[in-house]
């Protein structure tokens, strides 16, 4: 699954630190979302959908897509 | 913004490690204590093996409240290695019986083979998920 997470991130000048915080996973968890290299279960991509008040689907995208 | 959850939460890692380290030493206690402290009196035996069970049975409780403590990536690491380590060490270890019970190695079948098993495949099986996911 892709994402925009870093862009998103990014437009807001925040760290992976600040980020983590908001999200209260580990920087290593959004460092792995942010490089494709994990997905986040729904709870998690939905608290990130809230995060940056988009929808789920404006954020995460599947790879066929 | 203040630093982000750690990988592990040092208070619960601590917990984990003193709850493991008394149960280490009660094991020790009741595996030597028969012979080397109290001339295999049956009554003081059972007592050694019954703390030795209360002590696991913290080490089970800190351990859950660590694994809970974890962040949802960390979780599923632990617990593909969980996984890998149970599967090891049932399947590793039947083979291992199978081959003493058909006389094919003289070596006999002990549990703490199977426990090393399933310690060392958990620790590696950790190691390489946290490494695949940085």
């Amino acid at each position: 699954m892709k994402n925009r997470l870093k862009v998103l991130r990014a437009e807001r000048s925040w760290t992976q630190n600040d980020l983590a915080r908001a999200l209260d996973v580990s920087r290593q968890t959004v460092n792995a979302i942010e490089t494709g290299k994990y997905d986040p279960s729904l709870p998690l991509a939905f608290k990130i959908s809230r995060l940056f008040e988009l929808p789920i689907e404006d954020i995460f995208k599947d790879k066929q897509d | 913004m203040n630093d982000s959850k750690n990988y592990t939460q040092p208070k619960k890692v601590k917990m984990l490690a003193v709850s493991t380290t008394i149960w280490l030493l009660t094991m020790a206690v009741a595996a030597f204590g028969p012979t080397l402290l109290w001339d295999n009196q049956t009554s003081i035996t059972l007592l050694a093996i019954a703390l030795n069970l209360l002590a696991g049975l913290f080490v089970i409780k800190f351990n859950l409240q660590h694994w809970n403590s974890l962040d949802e990536m960390m979780q599923r690491v632990h617990l593909n290695a969980m996984g890998i380590a149970l599967g090891l060490g049932i399947v590793g270890g039947l083979s291992f019986s199978l081959l003493e019970t058909s006389d094919i190695i003289q070596t006999e079948f002990d549990l703490s083979f199977m426990v090393i098993i399933m310690a060392l495949s958990y620790f590696i099986s950790t190691m390489v998920g946290m490494k695949r996911l940085r």
